[in-house]
This record gives structure tokens, sequence and C-alpha cells, in this order.
């Protein structure tokens, strides 16, 4: 029989630990996860990313000091020239890559091309269902806003425009720069006619923006220079980039401006799973997002890392239901306004 | 008929040529066709079946002219007429130019001959994208360096020098095309005979009427060779009318085909392929006329067995002028190195000012070293591109060789075969290499640096066999003959003779397909991946990065390594006898 005291005894062993295993989870469960993910990544020893890579050495730096065991590679390409090259490798019967860091929409046909495993990570519930695919496919982690980028040696702060209405001043007439790669044009005159209208596009057009088609990158620097002292289509995170560096570029909504959006996703076929699924747990978590938010100027999917500075209103093109036809039409619309073809 | 100028001999390479039973020659020339077939007509069948592929989305492909259609169509007249003064201006203004330059260097006792030759390849180092950014720097509307100083040194208004619109498009690229000129028709003015000069002048002729009836005339199988090169190449070319002229509003064919490729969610090769075909077919009349001219016997020939002396034109007063025409050629072909080489040693680009002085440092060298893919690439870049200058001087000499001397009809399929690669866009190529070798999955190159050689080998052909070509025209078979009747086998007229002879157009092949492979970046974005990193990739990773100083450092290096080069060729072609 056992005693009274030696009852009490037990009964509060059994609530202790019942206590201790509801206040371990659902973190230290997280933890053992990570812990045990880790454990078979470091067997795997490898990882494969195909990237965008604009502006993810400082995040794979990071990644590696998390994991010093982990060897890390990484192919960069535009996104659409690595969704081909994954297509044609897969249909080849050659499955090396572990890990992709792209726009959405070059997941697309690597989804169609059922390329793609689906995400398990904790960190999921960070994030809004916005930014999830349905399928967790790919989960949307961070954004960049396109909107007014101006040289402030050139262009003084207060003088520049603080509306889509001010770009139409007669002052402004053939020294607006436009970064002029197709997809980023068309971008730009869909925002436009969304928020402004056409009748409003075609009267900015007449204002003879100068078309740079030199790359993103390459546009910002031609604004850090002075020699496009103000454009319409800048990226934040280059300005911010580029301010962080000591140039005197700044950065400003003036209007509904749209977001590209970076997604990460897993290889179906990973020869390395485990380190896959880790890579995307760093990339999801708030440390990945902290780089991306604080050092690199982008704007972060988690629930909690909203930056104070954001915009009132983004627009999600690629989310749009018929985009596809959408984005042909502001194609055409950009080589007649812009570019004057038939 | 005996053997002489014109006679059509046959070269074979049994000692006992010309050999009735077995003609060993005939075994090389089918051998050498091969060797070409299976290393060009695989991408060619890639272009021709994309171009013909219709690919539709959530649809199935079809074969149809659709793509062809659609090319044309997209283009209209007006860009057809823009592309072709862009093409016809910037490859004249070129030749104008850089003949020139090669002719002084070559002929004359001008000054700065050896100046020029280091310019040229010094400007042939860094991608085409990044020299475009440096001619922005330097020649932009708004803070480029040069109008900055003519506003402030002489008070003009305005912009003094206009770059974006087709005048700057054309002047731009034919700077650019001026060093590749310049070093493919060095070789043919080196190894001109004088004495047919001298004959002229000793018959009452003018100077004028010695160059023109005289000199151009013997130099006219390189001339037309380098004519359809830089007529090609600026047809096809995609950088100068996207960075020059889009702010300008003006646009080419090759920009309305970028932006096809580029416009969709999928690349869309398939007009960009059938563009390349349509160039092709548009070019193969004055190719094919320009080897006939070639194959005309030793009637361009002026190296034959007599010795002679390579006797240089006494420039006179004009000597020091032709110098300076010869310095400020490379120094404008360097400019926009110039400004990388200032923003190398700050911490982020600024026009050049007094005010950075304090700022400059040599971080960015420095920060260089701590990147190992940036080693992995310099020795990767080296490797690649060494061995891929290699095999094309090797194989397009041999192949030139054959076409030019043996008298088949079959020897048309060498100029054909290495001609083809002329059309094919690097990415489009890029991507038929890739999907070539991932299915050849036996031949374990996929993954390999040995892929980008072979990707290179393609790509550089049609240059190495133009350059070789070319210079054989100036060599009489006379000498092979000599060679033959002293006991020589046919392997020992080729590289006792033939070699030794064509030396300074070899090392000139040799040279630009370097370069060029290094600087290349299509092909690397297509098939380099982390195993086989290269010194273009890691430059465009820094350029999407927006690290200008640091693309300037690593180009200020590559620089140094072309100086190097044309030191070296200068020795290489001095030691053959033929210094300029």
């Amino acid at each position: 029989m056992i005693s009274r005291t030696r009852s009490w005894r037990l009964a509060l062993a059994t609530l202790l630990i019942s206590l201790a295993s509801m206040l371990r989870s659902p973190h230290a469960s997280a933890v053992d996860a990570e812990t045990a993910a880790a454990t078979r990544a470091r067997e795997e020893g490898r990882l494969l990313i195909y990237t965008v890579g604009a502006q993810i050495d400082p995040l794979i730096a990071a990644f590696r000091a998390k994991y010093p065991f982990l060897t890390v590679q990484t192919y960069k390409a535009d996104t659409v020239e690595v969704a081909r090259r994954a297509i044609e490798e897969h249909e080849a019967g050659v499955d090396e890559v572990d890990a992709y860091e792209l726009n959405d929409y070059g997941l697309v046909p690597l989804l169609e091309a059922d390329l793609l495993a689906p995400l398990n990570s904790p960190e999921l519930a960070h994030y809004p269902p916005m930014a999830i695919e349905n399928g967790r496919h790919w989960v949307v982690m961070r954004e960049d806003l396109i909107s007014l980028g101006f040289n402030t040696t050139s262009v003084k702060p207060d003088d520049a425009p603080h509306s889509n209405a001010e770009l139409l001043d007669t002052k402004w007439k053939g020294k607006l720069g436009l970064y002029g790669e197709s997809t980023a044009v068309a971008h730009w005159i869909g925002t436009i006619i969304l928020s402004e209208g056409e009748a409003f596009l075609r009267k900015l057009a007449a204002q003879e923006p100068v078309v740079y088609n030199t790359g993103g990158r390459a546009v910002a620097n031609l604004i850090v220079s002075g020699e496009a002292p103000i454009v319409i289509n800048a990226r934040r995170s280059h300005m911010i980039a580029s301010q962080r560096d000591g140039a005197k570029v700044a950065w400003r909504a003036i209007g509904p401006v749209y977001a590209t959006v970076s997604a990460i996703a897993i290889a179906r076929q990973a020869a390395h799973p485990n380190a896959a699924a880790l890579f995307a747990d760093f990339m999801l978590g708030a440390q990945a997002q902290t780089i991306y938010r604080d050092d690199l100027g982008y704007s972060s999917m988690r629930d909690d890392m909203a930056r104070a500075d954001d915009p009132g209103e983004k627009l999600y093109l690629g989310s749009r239901p018929k985009f596809d036809q959408e984005y042909e039409d502001w194609s055409r619309l950009a080589g007649q306004l812009l570019k004057g073809r038939r | 008929m005996a053997p002489g100028i014109g006679s059509g001999v046959q070269i074979s390479l049994a000692r006992g040529w010309p050999s009735k039973s077995f003609d060993s020659g005939r075994l090389f020339l089918w051998a050498t066709i091969t060797i070409l077939g299976v290393i060009i007509l695989p991408p060619f069948a890639y272009l021709l079946s994309t171009s013909l592929t219709v690919e539709q989305a959530r649809a199935p492909a079809f074969f149809g002219f659709d793509n062809f259609e659609a090319a044309w169509s997209r283009s209209g007249f007006d860009i057809w007429r823009v592309t072709l003064i862009y093409a016809v201006g910037s490859s004249l203004l070129a030749i104008a130019l850089g003949g020139l330059a090669a002719w002084l260097a070559a002929r004359t006792n001008a000054y700065c001959r050896g100046f020029a030759l280091v310019g040229a390849l010094v400007s042939m180092s860094s991608p085409v994208i990044v020299k475009g950014i440096g001619w922005i720097l330097l020649l932009g509307p708004n803070k480029g360096v040069v109008n900055e100083a003519l506003r402030g040194l002489l008070g003009l208004q305005g912009v003094p020098i206009k770059l974006f619109g087709l005048g700057g498009m054309i002047s731009i690229e034919a700077i650019l095309w001026i060093p590749v000129v310049f070093l493919l028709l060095l070789p043919a003015f080196s190894a001109m005979n004088p004495a047919l000069e001298e004959a002229a002048s000793m018959s009452g002729a003018g100077r004028a009427q010695v160059i023109w009836r005289i000199t151009l005339r013997l130099a006219s199988p390189a001339l037309i060779a380098v004519a359809l090169l830089t007529f090609i190449r600026a047809m096809e070319s995609f950088e100068v009318p996207l960075l020059i002229g889009s702010p300008g509003r003006v646009e080419t064919l090759t920009t309305v085909i970028y932006d096809s490729i580029h416009a969709g969610f999928r690349p869309r090769y398939g007009e960009a392929s059938a563009y390349a075909i349509s160039l092709l077919a548009l070019v193969v009349i004055p190719l094919l006329a320009s080897n006939r001219l070639a194959r005309d016997g030793g009637r361009f020939a002026t190296i034959g067995g007599r010795g002679f002396q390579g006797a240089r034109i006494d420039l006179g007063g004009w000597r020091a002028a032709a110098g300076v025409y010869l310095a400020l050629i490379p120094l404008a072909l360097v400019a926009p190195l110039a400004i990388l080489f200032w923003a190398s040693f700050l911490p982020i680009y600024e026009p050049p000012s007094m005010a950075d002085f304090g700022r400059l440092s040599l971080n960015n060298y420095r920060s260089l070293l701590d990147r190992p893919q940036i080693i992995a690439g310099m020795r990767n870049g080296a490797l690649t591109a060494g061995l891929a200058a290699c095999l094309v001087v090797a194989i397009a000499s041999i192949a030139a060789w054959l076409a030019s001397r043996r008298r088949e009809p079959s020897r048309r399929a060498l100029d054909i075969l290495c001609s083809l690669p002329l059309a094919f866009p690097g990415i489009v190529l890029g991507t038929a290499v890739l999907i070539e070798f991932l299915h050849l999955r036996f031949i374990p190159l996929y993954g390999t640096i040995g892929i980008m050689v072979f990707a290179f080998l393609v790509r550089f052909m049609p240059y190495g066999f133009r350059i070789c070509h070319a210079s054989l025209a100036g060599l009489h078979p006379e000498l092979e003959e000599a060679a033959r009747v002293c006991g020589a086998s046919g392997l020992g007229v080729l590289s006792r003779v033939v070699a030794p002879a064509i030396m300074p157009a070899i090392s000139a092949a040799w040279i630009y397909v370097f370069l060029n492979s290094i600087r290349d970046l299509s092909l690397p974005v297509a098939l380099a991946g982390p195993r086989n990193p290269l010194i273009a990739t890691t430059i465009l990773d820094l350029w999407h990065d927006g690290k200008i100083p640091a693309v300037g450092a690593i180009s200020i290096l590559l620089a140094m390594l072309a100086a190097f080069l044309g030191w070296v060729f200068t020795w290489l072609t001095r030691r053959e006898g033929n210094a300029i």
C-alpha cells in the first residue's frame, strides 16, 4: 500500500512533468526537430541552391556560420534562366539542386513540372496565408518595393515629386529615368494603370522618360553617379544599400507601389533534402529576415517583422486573377508608348 | 600542268605525294570535316529545330514557321532599316579606323606602334556590358565626365556630345570593334611583301595610287573577311543597342528579339533562333563570295619562294602625326577602363573629383582575395580560355589550310561548318550545348569546365578560321611545293613551313579567342555552375550586387593580363621576323 505522503509526492511529480512537457512545446519540440534535421543534414554534408542571387551572399554567409558542417554551393542566374535549366536537367535525369530562392513566377513552371516538394517548416506559422502557395510548395519570404529613386545632390528632396501627379510637371519633361527591362516596364505600366488610369499613363509617356535598359542594379548605379538623377521605377533595396555605402540617394513612394517578391522552395528530388529543409527554415526564420530587412532594405513577409516605413498601399500584380493577360497588354502598351512600336 | 600560281595543287600528307594509289590528304580532309561536323552540327540542329518549334502556354508545341513570321512582323521595315544603317555604319567606321591603325603599325615607321597593339588588347579584356556602362559614365548627358569637362572648361551649354542615339550607337560599336579589326588586319599587313608596292612606285604611281591599287588589293581577302565579321557581329550585337540605343529610343532587331526572349515567364528562344537562321541566310552569299576570292590561287599571295625584307614606309614629316593617331586610338579604346580604374579605388562610384582623393584605397583589391570564388573563377577562366584558344587555333588553322589548298568540292563543307556558328546567339548556343551534354552523359563534360571549353570552341571557330584563311591567301603554294620537293612530309610542310609563315595570324587568333573567352558572359551564364565558376560569372554577380568598384578592380587585373599577352604577342612576332 502506498503511503499518503508518497501518493502526494507521485501526484506532484506527475503534475510537474505534465507542466514541463506543456512548457516545452511547441518551442522545445521545434528545437528538437531542428536538432534532428541538423544531425541528418550533417550526414548529407552538402547543399546546392539555385538562386537569382540578388544580395543573397550575406544570407549564405550567415547560414554557413550557423551550420559550418555544410558545404554550400550556389548557381546564380535570372529567374527564367534558372527555371529553364532546372527543367532541362530534370528531363535529362540530372537532379542535383536541393533548394531554390527565386521570384514566384519562376517557380510556377517548376511546380507544373512537379519539381517542388511541400514545405514543412515550423516558421510557416509566422507567415500570412497569402505568402504561402496553396500546396505549400513555396513561401514568399521577402519583397522589394518599386517607386521613385533620386540623387539628392542633383535633385533636392523638396523638389523631387511627392506624388504621381507631380511627375506631369513640365519641368520633368525628358528628365525622368525609367528602368527599361521588359518585365520591369510592364509591371510599372500595370501599376500606373491600376492606380491612375490609362489616360494618366499616356500623359506620363508624353513626358518622354529616358529608358535605361541596363539591369536594375546598373540603373541604381546611374542614380548614384548622378547620370540618371531621377528614376520613377527604382527599387527601394538598391537605394538603401547605396545609402549604406555612402551614396547621396533617396527613395520615396509617390503612389501605390508594386512589390516584387522572392520565395523559398525545396526540390522534390533533392539529393540533400535535410540540408534543404534546414536552409528553408533558416531563410524563413527571424535571423535571415532581419538581415533582409535591416541590412539589405527589403520588407519581410513575416508577421512579426513589419517595416515602420512601409508605404500604405502595395500592389501584388502577380496575384491578380487575370495577370497573364494583363501582363501581355501592359507589355504591348510599353512597346507602343515608350519604344514607338506598332 | 606544272604546279605553280593558280595551278590548284593537291596537298597530300603521304611522302610520295601526289600519290596515285592512296591519297592520305583526302582522308585528312574527311577526318577534319567529320570532327567539325561532330562539334558544330548538334548545336546547329538545336538552333534549327528551335526556330521551327512553336511553343504555346499550356498546350503542346508544334512545328511550323510561326517564329519566323513573328520575328519578321515584330520588327517591321523601319527597324530593319535602322539595324542595317547601324551595322553597315559601325563596321565601315571600325574598318576605316582600325585598318588605318593596323597599316600604320605594320607597314610604316610611325611612332607608338607597340602602344597601339597593347592598347587594343587591353581594351578587349572586359565584358562589353561593363565597358558600355563605362561609356555612359564618360559620355552621359547629365554627369558624363567628358560632357561635364566640356561644359566646365569651355563653357558649352546643353549636351556637347550626344551619346544616346543612332550616332552614339554607331560610334561606340565601332570603337568596340576597332581592336578586333586592328588585330585581324595586322598579320595581313605584316606579311605583305613590299616589293610589289616598290615596283608600283618605281613605275611612277603616287602614294595614294599604290595604297589603293596595290596595298588594299593585296589585303582584300583579309579586309573582306574582317568586314563580314564586323557586319555580322554588329547585326547581332545587343549590348550597345540596349545600353546606348534605348535611352535615345532607337531600337534594332536584336533589342526587339531580346525583349521577346525575356518578356514572358518562359524564355522564348524560337524567335531568336528564327532571327539567327534568317541572318545566316542573309550572310551566306557574301561569306561564300569571300571564300571564293581567297581560293583564287595566288592572286593575293605575297609570301612566295623568294625571301623578302619587310621594309617600312618612311612617313617623313607625317611620322609624328601618325604616332599621335596610334596613341589616340588605344586611349579612346581604354577610356571606359580608365573610369573603372578610378572606381576601383573608391568605396562607391563617384565621378572623378579632387575631393575624392582622400577616399582612395586598395580595399577593393584586398577584398578580391577574400572571395574564394574569384580565385577559382580566375583559375578556371584562364584554363578554359587557354584550352579553347589552343583548340580553336589548332582545328581552324588545319581546316583553313585544307579549305584553301584542296580542290575537291567537299572542301566547301569546311567553309560552311566553320561559318555556321557566326549566327548563333550566345544564349541559344549556351542552351543548345547544355542540352547536348545533359543527354550525352557518357561524355562526362556536364558541370565541368570542359563544357565551357566546348562551347567556346564552337563560338569562336569562325573567327579562328577566317583569320587563318585570310592569312593563307597571302601565302603562295610554291613554298609548300618547294618543301615537298626537298622531301618534307605533309605534316612537315604544315608544321615547318605553313605554321611559321602564318604565325602572326595564329597568334592573333589565339589572343582573340582567349580574351573573348575570358570576357564572354552569355555562355557562362547558361553553362557555368557551382563546380565550374568562371571569372565572367563572378563579374556578373558583383555587377548585379552593384559593386562597380569591385568590378573595376577585376577589370584592371584582366587588363594587366591582356597587356602581358600583348607583350608576348609582340615578342613572338618579333622572333618570327614580323615585328611591328
